[in-house]
């Protein structure tokens, strides 16, 4: 079973950065995500992570990380081009 | 074929004009729930977007030139006040949701403060900038409320600003925030003329001029002097999670690095690192703002702030602008609308060197 791990980053109050109390993480395991959610995320990770340059600003990112025989990789997305089911996965808290 | 509702319309006049980005009117375009008619209306819509942004700056130049050239003793005819809309996403993610008619007399407590608040601020920056909202031209100012469950953010995603109610726990609903809804409003100033980055060094100071614009307008609500000011961002929105444990904002810009702040900042420009969330390294810039006007006193938005709204609108877009780069222009602004206060200059640069930069 692949697990993915996810946080979720910056906003307004910059969740998840360096010196933040603010963290936001979650988990989900590849194989119970819809085949059109396992596509996206395939996508996102195939995209190497290219960020698409747009206007949006305090706009929430999600980092997507997964252990492969070669490592972690991971990728970063904005929001809105996140499956629902992995936006659900994350839980606000004050560290 | 399935069918879509989309009200793109003014909700509180007769006409037919709209504001929405190329970006959504491409978006629209692609849908394939729409039918090929509708499609294609939305295409030519978005190119004719590109053509009307370019009018409309050519408007605000025109604007500009004309104030500069118009004989003393001669005043502008005064501009009416940008229309003000609230959309409710009923805890959807749909942007913009569902029009809501008379925002300003809703029973709903979070419209009518996204109303009054987002009226207040186009009313501040005509007031004490002579600018015309976002644009400079009179653009329509839209807000989204209720945004997704429970969602800790606000965010400006580059044609409207959209809030969240909070979880209720580390935090309660952002347009209890002044300072929040002055901050996402300056996105859209910010996107208007310096058209910053949101990466790196660009990134820290656009986030940076949200923050100095989102206290200046705290501070002129209240009618606060730099003293009585409490320069913190987020003071309003932090719910009892957060407040147990000793948080009492999300930065404060009188001390970037304190440890009441949910997410504490670098202070000076020798940490800053490529990389670094925009919301991190723009404590080094907004900690300038504080300095300079600490040191010149009175409103912030007399001195300090017109040398800041002129560094940022009147020089044109720079995408990639160094920190350096954004001190060294208020330095030469200082000088060129302060020039017989060499206090004014004093306080620019001091401010800048504490900062390393
Ligand atoms: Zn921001």
């Amino acid at each position: 079973m692949s697990k993915l791990k996810i946080e979720r980053l910056g906003g307004l109050a910059g969740f998840g950065s360096q010196n933040s109390h603010l963290r936001s993480v979650g988990e989900i395991d590849m194989d119970t995500l819809s085949e059109k959610d396992k596509k996206t995320v395939e996508d996102l990770f195939a995209s190497q992570g290219k960020v698409e340059k747009d206007l949006a600003v305090d706009v929430f990112r999600y980092r997507i990380s997964r252990t492969t025989s070669e490592g972690i990789e991971s990728v970063e997305q904005s929001e809105e081009k996140i499956p629902v089911a992995i936006k659900q996965t994350v839980k606000d808290e004050i560290i | 074929m399935k069918t879509k509702k989309i009200t793109l319309g003014h909700q509180n006049c007769d006409c037919h004009c709209f504001i929405i980005p190329a970006k959504i009117l491409r978006k629209f375009s692609r849908d394939k729930t729409l039918s090929a008619g509708e499609r294609k209306a939305f295409s030519a819509a978005a190119r004719f977007e590109n053509e009307w942004r370019k009018a409309r700056e050519a408007k605000s130049l025109v604007s500009l030139s004309a104030q500069t050239i118009l004989p003393s003793g001669l005043t502008v005819r005064p501009v009416s006040p940008p229309t003000v809309t609230v959309f409710d996403c009923k805890h959807h993610n749909t942007l913009p949701g569902v029009s809501i008619s008379n925002p300003g007399s809703s029973s709903d407590q979070t419209c009518k403060r996204a109303f009054t608040e987002t009226t207040s601020v186009a009313s501040f920056y005509q007031s004490i900038f002579g600018r015309n909202s976002i644009d400079d031209a009179g653009m329509a100012m839209l807000s989204s409320i209720h945004y997704s469950v429970k969602y800790n953010n606000a965010f400006w995603n580059g044609g409207q600003m959209t809030y969240g109610d909070g979880d209720g726990n580390i935090f309660i609903d952002f347009t209890k925030g002044n300072d929040v809804i002055g901050h996402e409003l300056t996105h859209g100033v910010t996107q208007y003329t310096l058209g910053l980055a949101y990466q790196d060094e660009a990134g820290g100071l656009n986030e940076s001029i949200s923050d100095v614009f989102g206290s200046m307008f705290r501070q002129w609500q209240g009618n606060q002097d730099v003293s009585q000011a409490d320069w913190l961002i987020g003071k309003d929105i932090m719910g009892p999670g957060a407040v147990a444990r000793g948080f009492s904002c999300l930065r404060d810009m009188s001390n970037p690095a304190a440890s009441h702040c949910l997410s504490p900042q670098p202070t000076k420009f020798s940490q800053y690192r490529n990389g670094m969330d925009p919301h991190e390294s723009s404590g080094i810039p907004n900690f300038a703002f504080y300095k300079v006007a600490m040191a010149l006193g009175g409103n912030s938005w007399t001195i300090a702030g017109q040398i800041w709204y002129n560094a940022v609108t009147q020089f044109g877009p720079s995408p990639n602008m160094t920190m350096k780069q954004f001190a060294d222009r208020t330095r030469k602004v200082a000088v060129s609308l302060f020039s017989s206060q060499k206090s004014v200059k004093v306080a620019v640069d001091n401010a800048w060197k504490a900062v390393g930069l």
